[in-house]
């Protein structure tokens, strides 16, 4: 028996108890609801539902399928009518389809001693008789009712049976009828996509989407409030606890995991400042994600490390030249890599684009090269560039200079580095007035004037590093809007930032 | 009703397939059968529907044989079911008990029957129906679902000889007994097996006596109502459109009921109001999308590994015309087609008569009663035009 404590396991949700993992739910109450319904129709009918719940690590699978099971467990007309196994989150052991049997068999809640007996003779037999009598007495112990299987890695566990297993699990399901599957994965894989394999459709898959700022708000305010931080929990709620809180998503996307983590270490002030629990986010994650390298081959890890450094999408001729492999053997290897959720591919045109799926995958293992002062700035960056009125004034004196001629603007803009305090703000000032840039209000000309002017002033000041990138592809942008090669130049934080700048849709 | 795909459907969700079942009972009556289908189709939820709903006075037993390996697992398999069908009678599969107890030299306990009756597996298949048919005057029917799986695996681990024995002794329990039927189903077709058997010099015909027929996509009525239920069980927002919603998904999908769950079911998880170009965008990504759920590069990779190499050029040539063509084609237009086509010009007529028959086999083609061919599902056609760039 787990005791109750407002401890949130940020890697093993299972351990929390039903009331704890309902209070810190959030986004997916309509899949719980559906996958719950699912379940019960298959206990209650002859119908019988499989579900496969695909995300990356971190993403909620585990607390979703716990909640599943709780709220099942929880339903007393059901019981009757119900077997539970849940099989642990990593089955390293399960190498045949007659040790999955044992282990269903050491799940599920037995009606007498007699029983179990009957499971401790299995080990005393051969293995083709065990099988067969762990069917039977397996089927015996059902009876009529159904057993609700629940599996995380199922991947793991189908490449676990071999050929041979997978066929003997899919005909004894088959041929019993009597069982509800709700599984996990990370990512899609050939045991179930393949026409040539017997689990070949048999899931219904489920993807899992990311939480936006919003919901990333909600959830951090439940963690915090689970663990009676109510000083956070009120500036959460405030509108610059909101616009942090954006900020924070503009980085590390929508993985729940990651927020819970960031939990642990944030006060209001520090949310406030944003910078230094960032940066303790990612000085407990460096760990984590290393560990995350420690599955992929060292070819695969040479990728990565590329595309890490490279910040950009980039495609597979430079990718393989500067890994120093073939460029066959890169695609089969960015083909797996894409598989098991690491990379992303973007086509364009005849060309297809890879970068790391995980922006914080990117920081985290990028951050030695980029001695973490740029993530910093980036940070302060978009700490200020989420709280828009600090800048108005700013923005304003930039979209008044824009209207001036062209000759003046060298002159001004030095004025304006030289007074204008905090420079940050400037800098974002800069980004903003993109929009205007790429009106017809102001020539292709004079945009390219307005560029080199700047480029010239502030282009080693480290504060304007990143508004001089994103005002580089703001002019290329002008320059041709209909090609898409041009956002390739920015890695997806800034491409969303200049694409907030631009008031254009993410997609 | 719920969207399911893949899943077990219970005997009344299984829409539009009424007439086919009565069809198969009256096939059944007076033979057995071969059920072919391309995989996903729906015929195991044939099946299971006709196993969940007899005929009064037959005895109906289904097994997935997928997991055997050996003729003994199969026989074993055989034994137990029949012998709790007959489980509570007197006389309980005395003769094929009799005959083991000989072999062995022990009485049989439980299902398992001992190693020393492996090689006398025909026996005891044929003494265990025998022994079930004399306590069974009705119709006797298994369903045995995956046969050609089981054939192509036992084939691997013990030799295709192995595999010819069975289909041969299957076949002379047939011809024995009037009253039983056996249904083979599966998902590789039962023709590509018996023809690698043949290249190891098989020479009967196995299946000769078994009627074939084939489990095709439901008629557009019973799609567009199996859509129409399952967006109306997901409780999914289609502003006045929901009729033509129906039809639209039930028609782009060329009525296969599974992949009609499964647009439903992606459709159910968006939060906006349905339309046309929604569907059309859905299906367009299960396409061509690489990582697709349904796995429509089958298709193409499935050429190289059931047809023999000097086939595939032919095969591809057959079917990348016909991509590409709106009417169905007669034989000698597609003929003169390929003639065009430097690397296929010294194929002869026979050989492409060969390969469209084996095409049609595998649910890639089909033949008009005009004796012209096209294509047998547009989707698949649509994705074979599209990925080949055509």
């Amino acid at each position: 028996m787990i005791a109750r404590s407002p401890t949130v396991f940020f890697f093993t949700p299972s351990l929390m108890n039903a009331i704890e993992l309902e209070t810190i739910f959030v986004q997916r109450e309509a899949l719980v609801t559906d996958l719950v319904e699912r379940v019960r129709e298959s206990v209650l009918t002859s119908s019988k539902h499989h579900a496969l719940v695909i995300g990356t690590r971190g993403m909620g699978k585990t607390h979703l399928v716990s909640l599943v099971y709780h709220r099942i467990q929880a339903m007393a007309d059901l019981q009757d009518q119900l077997l539970i196994a849940q099989l642990r989150e990593e089955e390293w052991g399960i190498t045949s389809f007659l040790k999955l049997l044992l282990r269903i068999l050491r799940l599920i809640d037995l009606p007498n001693s007699k029983t179990q007996q009957k499971i401790e003779a299995l080990y005393e037999m051969s293995p083709d008789i065990a099988e067969q009598t762990a069917i039977n007495l397996l089927l015996e112990i059902i009876d009529k009712r159904t057993l609700f299987l629940i599996t995380e890695n199922l991947d793991s566990l189908l490449k676990g049976l071999g050929e041979l297993g997978q066929q003997k699990f899919r005909a004894f399901l088959q041929n019993s009828g009597c069982c509800t599957i709700l599984a996990t994965a990370t990512c899609l894989f050939n045991e179930i996509q393949s026409r040539m394999k017997p689990f070949y459709g048999f899931f219904r898959p489920i993807h899992l989407r990311e939480l936006t700022a919003r919901e990333a708000g909600y959830l951090l305010e439940k963690i915090a409030s689970l663990k009676g931080k109510t000083n956070l929990v009120k500036f959460l709620q405030t509108p610059r606890g909101k616009l942090r809180v954006q900020a924070l998503e503009h980085l590390v996307g929508g993985n729940p995991r990651i927020y819970a983590i960031f939990t642990e270490f944030v006060s209001p002030e520090s949310l406030d400042n944003l910078v230094q629990p960032f940066m303790a986010l990612l000085n407990v994650l460096t760990p984590y994600y290393q560990s995350q390298m420690q599955y992929l081959s060292a070819q695969q890890r040479e990728i990565i490390e590329f595309l890490c450094d490279h910040r950009s999408p980039a495609i597979v001729k430079d990718i393989a030249k500067y890994c120093f492999i073939t460029s066959q053997t890169t695609s089969s290897q960015l083909q797996d890599l894409r598989k098991k959720g690491y990379v992303k591919v973007e086509p364009i045109g005849r060309e297809s684009f890879y970068s790391l799926q995980d922006p914080l995958m990117q920081i985290v293992l990028g951050i030695k090269h980029q001695q973490g002062e740029s993530i910093r700035l980036t940070i302060d960056f978009l700490r200020v560039w989420y709280d828009i009125e600090k800048t108005i004034h700013i923005e304003k004196i930039l979209d008044d200079l824009l209207t001036q001629d062209s000759s003046q603007w060298p002159s001004k803009i030095s004025d304006l580095i030289d007074w204008f305090e905090p420079v940050a703000y400037l800098a974002i000032g800069l980004v903003r007035v993109c929009q205007r840039l790429n009106t017809p209000l102001v020539s292709k000309a004079d945009a390219v004037i307005w560029h080199d002017t700047w480029h010239q002033l502030v282009q080693n000041r480290p504060e304007f590093k990143l508004s001089l990138r994103l005002l580089t592809t703001a002019i290329h942008y002008k320059q041709k809007p209909t090609d898409l090669r041009v956002w390739l130049e920015l890695s997806l934080e800034e491409r969303k930032i200049l694409h907030q700048a631009l008031g254009l849709s993410e997609n | 009703m719920k969207t399911n795909p893949g899943g077990q459907l219970a005997a009344n969700e299984v829409i539009g397939r009424d007439r086919l079942i009565a069809k198969l009972w009256q096939i059944l009556e007076r033979q057995s059968l071969v059920l072919t289908a391309e995989r996903r189709m729906g015929k195991t939820s044939v099946i299971k529907k006709m196993v969940a709903e007899p005929l009064p006075a037959t005895l109906i037993k289904f097994r997935d044989l997928e997991g055997f390996r050996t003729p003994l697992e199969f026989v074993e398999a055989l034994f137990q079911d029949v012998q709790s069908e007959l489980s509570g009678k007197e006389q309980v599969l005395t003769g094929v008990r009799q005959f083991i107890e000989q072999l062995s030299g022990a009485e049989i306990k439980g299902f398992k029957l001992p190693k020393t009756a492996a090689p006398h597996w025909k026996t005891i298949l044929t003494k265990t129906i025998e022994d079930l048919l004399a306590q069974q005057s009705s119709l006797v029917i298994f369903f045995w679902d995956e046969m050609p799986m089981m054939l192509e695996n036992i084939k691997r681990d013990q030799g295709e000889t192995v595999s010819m024995e069975i289909l041969d002794a299957l076949r002379s329990l047939r011809q024995t007994h009037l009253n039983l039927r056996m249904v083979f189903t599966g998902s590789i077709g039962l023709h590509h097996v018996v023809t690698n058997l043949k290249k190891a010099g098989y020479v009967n015909a196995p299946t000769n006596d078994m009627h074939q027929e084939e489990v095709t996509p439901l008629e557009l009525t019973d799609a567009t109502s199996l859509a129409q239920e399952l967006l109306t069980g997901a409780k999914i927002t289609v502003v006045n459109e929901t009729g033509s919603i129906a039809v639209m998904i039930a028609t782009a999908v060329d009525c296969v009921p599974y992949y009609i769950h499964h647009v439903v079911d992606e459709l159910q998880w968006l939060t906006i109001p349905i339309t046309q170009q929604i569907v059309t965008d859905i299906i367009s990504q299960n396409l061509y999308n690489p990582s697709n759920r349904w796995d429509m590069a089958h298709y193409r990779e499935r050429i190289n590994t059931y047809y023999g190499l000097e086939m595939v050029p032919l095969a591809l040539g057959i079917l990348d015309k016909l991509a590409v063509t709106t009417t169905p084609l007669p034989f000698q237009d597609l003929w003169n087609s390929l003639q065009t086509q430097n690397s296929l010009v010294d194929q002869n007529q026979e050989a492409v008569r060969e390969i469209l028959a084996l095409l049609q086999r595998d649910h890639y083609i089909g033949l008009k009663a005009a004796g012209n061919y096209d294509f047998r599902f547009p989707l698949i056609q649509q994705y074979w035009r599209l990925s080949r760039g055509l």
